[in-house]
């Protein structure tokens, strides 16, 4: 403790004769100057020449001839955005951030796709949709109407013929024209027969067609033998359907 | 009543009660999914190979393990991998020291019903080598030619929806597939009957609820049956005019092939002698046309981005044709 007290005192003598040491050699290297000062002044007429200058023009406002007419549209674009948006910064300089001209720039790409493709003809509800859309297909294969037909003229002829195959068909197909008449089907060739069968509402009437329905496929379809006997049952049956079934 | 009057000229009972029987066992297994079930039961009397797509979860695996064990046949299941070489699937020549000559050590493709699962995991040059086996039912390899035992069915799976480490399959082996089997969710009514039954079980060991149905024999022996079946020349007429109709649509950037229109012929027979009759009708050809097209046809890009389906183009088309009556 006593050895404390004995070096503080010492340190602090050292530090002051150091400093003032110090001082002395630095007061001491300073020289006097003594040159001769001449005040100097801008020549006016290069300042003019230097303003005139185009390149030297740092004012805003002004168009930029120098600027690449790029620049120069983005320029309006942005001076008229801050007429209308206030303070939003400028973009594409070092010092402050482009990504406002990125954002105006997808928004006139997006109006540009938007543009091609309406004037495609395209539609982009599937794009935000996982039901697939309904689409038009122009390609028809009509080529026969019941409603153009005359039954009982060609019946005749089928059964002159013997061919009951094509009778039960012709059969089936005036069936098909009676319940369309009466509003009970809509017919459309390329609806299948069983969509036929479903559109009936009276159930009696819906199980006595289908029957027929699946006769009629037996003999047009599978090819059976028709003979004469099990044609006038297949007619009766047609006949017996006709007279009520249409109500 | 038209049993009456008509009889089969084809006995299609034991058929029929086939079918019956596997619709049966898998319907104890699988809660709804009959569509599917139907597709593969007719695929199967067709004599093509099935692809099964949907998101997980919704029991493609399950069915095709399923209807593999319901035919006492021998059952190979590959697992399509990205690292997955064709000598990993067709086999390759071993070398016998005590001979000192090559043997063929046959792969997992040589059985009779192979389950390739998740196929489109393995990259062109692995799915290449299942190009001449599903085709020609025949693998070359080192210049010797190896038959493969009838029957003979792929059923394979993918994911629509997982495209990570994916590849998508070459137009010449989808054409290879008879069907494409789309696979949905079950309804609300299904997937409560899915946890109750689940619940009740208390047990996942359901593939040993199906035994074996039918035999190899048996399968091959249907087949031929459905091969011989009537198909009305009109209806001929109109599955060609349907197959025309792709190759001539502004929707479509790919039509139908010639294969296609005969598979769509052969799965129509299928679905006949499935309903026990021995003839084509036209709303057979209608319900295979979807399940044997929607992978042989490529909407165009515009449609595409659309979002218009293949089956949407499919249906409209269809619609546009007169049915042959």
């Amino acid at each position: 403790m006593k050895t404390i007290n004995i070096r503080l005192p010492i340190l602090l003598l050292m530090t002051l004769f150091f400093s003032l040491w110090g001082k002395e050699a630095i007061s001491a290297s300073v020289k006097k100057d003594s040159t001769a000062v001449s005040l100097r002044t801008f020549n006016q007429g290069e300042l003019n020449k230097y303003r005139s200058n185009a390149e030297f023009n740092y004012e805003e406002g002004g168009e930029d001839v120098s600027l690449s007419w790029w620049d120069q549209f983005w320029n309006r674009v942005w001076t008229w955005i801050r007429r209308w948006f206030g303070n939003i910064e400028k973009p594409g300089l070092s010092h402050s951030p482009g990504y406002w001209k990125y954002i105006f720039l997808t928004l006139i790409a997006g109006v540009l796709i938007y543009i091609l493709i309406k004037s495609k003809g395209l539609s982009l509800s599937g794009l935000f949709s996982r039901k697939s859309p309904s689409i038009e297909v122009p390609y028809t294969e009509f080529s026969e109407d019941i409603h153009g037909i005359s039954f009982d003229e060609e019946m005749g002829k089928a059964v002159e013929a013997r061919d009951f195959r094509l009778a039960v068909r012709l059969l089936y197909l005036r069936s098909l024209k009676h319940l369309s008449e009466a509003g009970k089907i809509k017919w459309v060739p390329g609806k299948t027969n069983s969509e036929y069968v479903r559109e009936l509402r009276h159930t009696e009437q819906r199980r006595i067609f289908s029957v027929l329905t699946r006769e009629f496929e037996y003999i047009w379809y599978g090819n059976f033998p028709v003979d004469n006997r099990m044609f006038d049952r297949i007619r009766n049956a047609f006949a017996d359907f006709d007279k009520g079934g249409y109500k | 009543m038209e049993e009456e009057l008509f009889e089969q000229r084809t006995d299609l009972s034991q058929l029929k009660a086939s079918v019956e029987a596997i619709r049966e066992a898998l319907g104890k297994v699988i809660i709804g999914q009959h569509e599917m079930i139907d597709l593969l039961i007719a695929g199967i009397l067709a004599d093509g190979h099935i692809l099964i797509e949907g998101v997980p979860g919704v029991a493609k695996t399950l069915a095709a393990m399923l209807l593999a064990r319901s035919i006492d046949a021998g059952f190979s299941r590959i697992q399509f991998t990205p690292d997955l070489m064709p000598s990993d699937v067709l086999g390759t020549p071993v070398f016998n020291p005590r001979e000192g000559s090559f043997e063929f050590k046959k792969g997992p493709v040589f059985g009779n019903v192979i389950l390739v699962d998740e196929i489109n995991r393995a990259p062109a040059k692995t799915q290449s080598a299942l190009f001449e086996v599903m085709e020609e039912r025949q693998a070359t390899i080192d210049g010797h030619t190896y038959r493969m035992e009838e029957p003979f069915i792929v059923l394979a799976t993918q994911n629509p929806v997982e495209h990570e480490g994916t590849y998508r399959l070459p137009e010449a082996q989808l054409d290879r597939f008879l069907f494409k089997i789309q696979v949905g969710y079950p309804t609300l009514e299904e997937e409560t009957a899915i946890l109750s039954r689940q619940h009740q079980l208390k047990t996942d060991d359901k593939l040993h609820e199906v035994r074996p149905l039918l035999t190899g024999d048996q399968v091959v022996a249907y087949r031929n049956q459905v091969r011989k079946l009537f198909v009305e020349e009109k209806l001929l007429e109109f599955t060609a005019k349907i197959i025309h109709g792709t190759r001539n649509n502004n929707s479509l950037y790919l039509g139908a092939s010639p294969r296609a229109a005969l598979a769509v012929v052969n799965s129509a027979k299928a679905i006949a002698a499935m309903n026990g009759r021995d003839f084509v009708t036209p709303e057979d050809i209608i319900r295979v046309v979807p399940p044997v097209l929607r992978h042989r046809v490529i909407p165009t890009p515009d449609k595409e981005m659309e979002g218009v389906s293949s089956d949407e183009i499919l249906k409209q088309i269809i619609h546009q044709i007169e049915i042959p009556r």
